[in-house]
């Protein structure tokens, strides 16, 4: 078995490894590449910081809709029921 | 029954919820308002079917979910004309495929300890918007819906091998613009 992977094969099975999708070949080489690249470590690590945040993300942005937007939807409501 | 709600009050108190869930996902403030009117449209009209089960608010979060997923769908046609090669990818990895020196992930620092910031989730928002529409819908089923692949890969009408060009191509994008914006040291 080819037990060293590329940093580019190793990224694709950070993503892969998130829906169980490694074979325990791949799992080990994947361990093994990590354990011996520190570049691709930091970017295991950043990834857990962007999808762990990314589900919170509508929480956390100031976007409003305008008054008027408001009045219009609610002007919608207000006709439907009539 | 819709005649009991008060049309002013519920808009006032969940459009700008709502507004914030739509515009994380299809980045068109057009579109987000109109997702959102036609989820308190089909709220006031089905207002008998709301059991009381969960919350008013995660009903309506349900609902405008589903319409999200339905524009996506909609979208999905003209947007999978843009299925990109493996090419894109040469900017992150040299000949051997090891990371080329101006893509190499460097450590964030101090940075990482204020991702809870709001300016970290404005920066995340525009990098996500930098993405290629059909990029930033796959992430979104992904990582803000959470769905699994071959649920996207069906309601996109996308095959594996593309998804995961796309969710991998999307996340490389996003690091490097998070490096680039946020994390300056």
């Amino acid at each position: 078995m080819k037990a060293m992977i590329t940093c580019q094969q190793a990224v694709k099975f950070i993503t892969e490894k998130e829906e169980d999708k490694l074979s325990i070949k791949q799992h080990l080489q994947l361990w093994l590449h990590l354990s011996v690249c520190a570049i691709c470590r930091i970017f295991e690590n950043q990834n857990k910081v962007i999808i762990g945040s990314a589900p919170q993300l509508h929480e956390h942005i100031d976007a409003s809709l305008s008054t008027h937007e408001k009045a219009s939807i609610v002007a919608v409501l207000e006709k439907d029921n009539l | 029954m819709a005649s009991k709600l008060n049309a002013s009050k519920w808009v006032s108190d969940y459009s700008d919820l709502l507004y914030r869930f739509a515009i994380t996902r299809v980045n068109d403030a057009e579109i987000a308002k109109d997702l959102v009117q036609d989820t308190f449209l089909a709220a006031w009209r089905n207002y008998d079917n709301f059991k009381g089960a969960i919350s008013e608010k995660n009903w309506l979060y349900a609902i405008l979910k589903n319409k999200i997923i339905d524009h996506y769908r909609k979208a999905s046609t003209r947007l999978t004309d843009s299925l990109p090669g493996m090419a894109d990818e040469e900017a992150y990895f040299d000949e051997n495929q090891h990371w080329t020196a101006s893509a190499s992930p460097t450590e964030w620092g101090a940075g990482e300890s204020n991702i809870e910031k709001k300016e970290f989730y404005e920066v995340l928002r525009k990098c996500k918007n930098k993405l290629k529409d059909i990029q930033n819908t796959v992430f979104s089923l992904k990582y803000l819906e959470g769905m699994e692949s071959e649920e996207i890969c069906k309601e996109l009408n996308i095959t594996a091998s593309n998804y995961w060009v796309l969710i991998h191509r999307a996340k490389l994008q996003l690091r490097a613009c998070l490096e680039k914006n946020w994390f300056v040291n």
